[in-house]
């Protein structure tokens, strides 16, 4: 009996990817034959992850563990003629609307997402999602025995993380004010224009020294070039664009940031939210989706319909307010760590209904 | 959300006071009227643009593919005219050169076809290209609005320092006449000059 997982894409610093190499480790350790496998596998990760060839020679006693994303027809194919049993973790399913205009064809591919997920359930032996928001999306799919498993959210290997010596010394000689950082894939559902607009209403009226950086790559460039053209349109030469940055130069902006700012309209987790708790960074977002769950009592949740002045005026009451700035990253430290120990109890659950072992 | 009673700062007590900051900045014109409204439909505008450049992005190569066509040719292998009939090479060679005039001329018609296709293409291209420009230039507008004012500026400071310069004057005479210091710029112990 073996376990493959199986997801649409594997990338470095892709949440879903890096879900699936966590759980590989505590998996690979009762199965040494478990493997990871993807339609998309970047070059960086073609030593770990396989092809979907092994999903087509998996028996009948194996286990696919499919993580959900995003529809694809080859990964469609495969679950539908695999002879193995399927179990999956819902990571939520982007709406396909937020990027109609941009591709159509992702977004096609988003709803096709949802479509299999609809499809499948007869199929799916074992339901877990990484958050209750998921949990209670795949019940409205019709999935009858959903286990929340917040499997995400353990951000303690950043510990191991040193930050790039170059980029700290960027950061202390550059930003010379207050810093706002937002991370997150510059995508119309995380409404980075939200965050831009926000800091202009915040560096014009409230803290003119503000600095922003909003970091995350950038799947479609002319939604990029329209934030960046934006930030100079209302001319605000303290906000950054820096697009995706390694490991090493991220934990350096956690480090000097001063608060952590998403106006997402649709989270399914949101992994940046634990990472800023972690290093100690106040967390301010809006009540949508997932957010706020995942952030508890450890944050500013403003209200999800929260327009660019409530967001301005919760940034500067963060940036101004020592002891508001001190109780959130308390409740953030305590909140992460809970996070932390949820996460690997749910690995624990996953790996254990998966290969029969019992801890 | 709401907070603890071992925490000693209540969240939705922040909560509703940044609410009723934000109100209150409303209601003192702090933040001008539709301040957010205007935000959006501007990043809206800009946004909307840079999708629209994506699919204009791909209008001149396509005319450009219309206008390759114009250099279409027709290329034929040898015909075999050969014939176990009396006559009947002469006849293939007559039927040959009918069909090769004929094919000519439906290249040539092709040609001119593409000629006129890649005419109105670019027309359209460049007609959209150009009014996606005119967004640009609205930009372009502003910025001059900003440099105009900034030059009605200068030549106020340049008047007013005009006015200032002949008050010193003035002042620099009476002093002068009435045997006191004198005004503006005098060095320092150290050499350096130092304004009083």
């Amino acid at each position: 009996m073996t376990v493959h997982q199986l997801l649409v894409g594997a990338a470095p610093g892709d949440a879903i990817t890096n879900c699936a190499r966590w759980l590989h480790q505590s998996i690979a350790a009762a199965d040494p034959s478990a493997t990871i496998n993807a339609r998309h596998i970047h070059p960086d990760l073609a030593h770990v992850v396989d092809p979907l060839d092994a999903i087509d020679r998996a028996s009948a006693d194996d286990w696919v563990l499919w993580h959900a994303s995003i529809g694809d027809d080859l990964v469609a194919e495969v679950l539908a003629r695999t002879s193995a049993r399927i179990a999956l973790l819902h990571h939520n399913v982007t709406p396909g609307r937020f990027v109609a205009d941009l591709d159509p064809t992702f977004a096609a591919e988003l709803d096709h997402g949802r479509t299999l997920l609809d499809e499948l359930e007869p199929r799916v032996e074992r339901a877990w999602a990484d958050s209750a928001f998921n949990a209670i999306d795949l019940v409205a799919l019709g999935y009858p025995d959903v286990e929340v498993a917040r499997v995400v959210g353990d951000p303690t290997w950043w510990d191991a993380v040193d930050s790039r010596p170059s980029a700290t010394h960027h950061l202390d000689t550059v930003v010379d004010g207050p810093f706002v950082l937002s991370v997150g894939q510059l995508l119309p559902h995380k409404r980075p224009e939200l965050v831009i607009e926000s800091f202009h209403v915040l560096s014009t009226y409230l803290v003119p020294e503000a600095h922003l950086a909003l970091t995350g790559s950038a799947r479609f460039p002319e939604f990029a070039a329209g934030l960046q053209r934006l930030v100079v349109e209302l001319v605000l030469d303290r906000a950054w664009l820096a697009g995706h940055v390694p490991d090493d130069e991220l934990v350096a902006m956690w480090r000097r940031a001063d608060v952590f700012v998403t106006c997402s309209e649709h989270e399914g987790f949101c992994v940046p939210v634990v990472e800023a708790m972690h290093h100690g960074v106040p967390v301010v977002a809006r009540d949508c989706g997932a957010l706020g769950e995942t952030i508890g009592d450890a944050g500013l949740v403003l209200d999800a319909d929260a327009g660019p002045e409530l967001v301005a005026e919760a940034l500067a009451a963060v940036l101004g307010d020592a002891d508001l700035h001190a109780e959130l990253v308390a409740r953030g430290h305590r909140r992460a760590e809970v996070l932390a120990a949820e996460a690997r109890a749910a690995r624990n659950r996953i790996v254990d209904a998966l290969t029969g072992a019992s801890r | 959300m709401s907070a603890e009673s071992d925490h000693s700062v209540d969240l939705d007590a922040v909560l509703a006071r940044l609410r009723a900051r934000v109100d209150e900045r409303r209601a003192s014109g702090e933040y001008p009227a539709d301040l957010e409204a205007e935000l959006a439909r501007h990043a809206e505008e800009v946004l909307s643009r840079a999708s629209t450049e994506r699919h204009l992005d791909g209008l001149a190569p396509l005319a450009e593919a219309v206008g390759a066509a114009r250099h279409f040719a027709l290329v034929f292998d040898d015909d075999d005219v050969s014939s176990r009939f009396p006559g009947g090479v002469q006849a293939h060679r007559l039927i040959t050169r009918s069909a090769a005039r004929l094919d000519e001329q439906v290249a040539e018609a092709l040609r001119r076809h593409a000629e006129a296709d890649q005419t109105l293409a670019r027309a359209v291209v460049e007609e959209v290209l150009d009014h996606q420009r005119h967004t640009h230039a609205r930009l372009d507008a502003r910025l001059d609005t900003v440099a105009d004012e900034t030059a009605r500026l200068r030549r106020q400071l340049g008047a007013t320092e005009a006015v200032l310069d002949a008050l010193v004057a003035r002042i620099v005479a009476l002093e002068a006449g009435a045997g006191l210091r004198t005004a503006g710029p005098v060095a320092d112990g150290a050499g350096a000059t130092v304004e009083r």
